[in-house]
């Protein structure tokens, strides 16, 4: 029991560690897809939007801190490209920034991290 | 009930229309040129919503806060009263509320507040900056005025009045400028919808 005791201590301080660590990863990528949202919405590209939002459902961790980061980003974004009326990115171009952000989300949280999130 | 809420709303319109006898114009050159009916905000449970999100739909937009005094309720006593000329065209037509006062009108108090008028009103709301930038597009002017002295969520907001339609595609259309009777706004809106099919 002695010899348990301390595992089981180092195990339990282990367990937040572990789960601040998972809320780091991927954030930026979450981060740029919110921002790609933002300008898909700004610039009217529905198809891209849609795709986006396709993209968070499957790969993003079901965590608060993600979605945040998305919704803070997304509107970052929309306000950004209303604000300086710059010209638009075509609705593929946007869905191909998605597409390479969501494979860098895959790799920095694998899909085991994010089952059951 | 939908005849006692009919009632109320007409007293309610009645007592707070001075102007009703003086029909003004259904759309203000000046303030409607530039209009951009872009907007990126939230409804009461928390989703995104653009001006795309309705197609194939007409918009039917006013801008004000729950805890206006008098435009705000006969603006959406009239909406509902539209909604009601309208019959079954009606299906074809969302009507939307936009508080200008966000840190107030959380989505619980905004659902509560369309909902009283009818259960159709969507009540939007979002960040002051996301809903500063949807009432720039559709050059809404709103400005808090707090009297000397008073308490810091004590203050009433100034702001333009009028109802903004937007088209099937989420294009603006036009501006019906505040005290123009419902009928005239359903007939509008009726002879909009049979050119968009």
């Amino acid at each position: 029991m002695k010899r348990l005791l301390p595992l089981l201590c180092s195990l339990i301080l282990a367990l937040p560690a572990g789960a601040a660590e998972l809320a780091e990863k991927g954030l930026a990528e979450i981060r740029e897809l919110g921002s790609l949202n933002g300008q898909a919405l700004a610039c009217a590209q529905n198809e891209a939007a849609a795709r986006i939002k396709t993209l968070m459902i499957d790969f993003a961790p079901k965590l608060r801190d993600y979605g945040n980061a998305f919704e803070e980003a997304t509107n970052r974004a929309f306000l950004a490209q209303t604000q300086d009326q710059a010209g638009c990115q075509s609705g593929a171009i946007l869905t191909l920034q998605a597409e390479d952000a969501a494979q860098r989300l895959q790799a920095a949280v694998p899909a085991t991290a994010q089952a059951g999130k | 009930m939908k005849r006692l809420r009919i009632a109320a709303l007409s007293v309610l319109m009645f007592c707070m229309y001075p102007a009703w006898a003086e029909p003004t114009p259904v759309e203000e050159a000046a303030e409607v040129s530039g209009i951009v009916s872009r907007y990126l905000l939230m409804d009461t449970k928390g989703r995104a919503v653009t001006n795309e999100d309705f197609p194939g739909r007409f918009q039917l937009i006013s801008f004000g806060y729950t805890f206006c005094p008098d435009i705000c309720p006969t603006t959406l006593a009239e909406m509902s009263l539209v909604m009601d000329k309208l019959g079954e065209r009606a299906a074809r037509l969302q009507p939307i509320f936009v508080t200008v006062d966000p840190e107030r009108d959380t989505p619980e108090v905004l659902r509560r507040y369309t909902e009283f008028f009818h259960p159709a009103i969507i009540g939007l709301t979002g960040s002051p900056e996301l809903v500063r930038r949807a009432a720039e597009h559709f050059k809404v002017r709103y400005e808090k005025y707090r009297q000397p002295g008073a308490e810091p969520g004590k203050y009433s907001v100034d702001h333009s009045a009028g109802m903004y339609l937007l088209g099937p595609d989420g294009r603006f259309l036009v501006k019906f400028a505040y005290a123009l009777p419902p009928q005239e706004i359903a007939e509008r809106i009726v002879a909009l919808m049979s050119q968009a099919k």
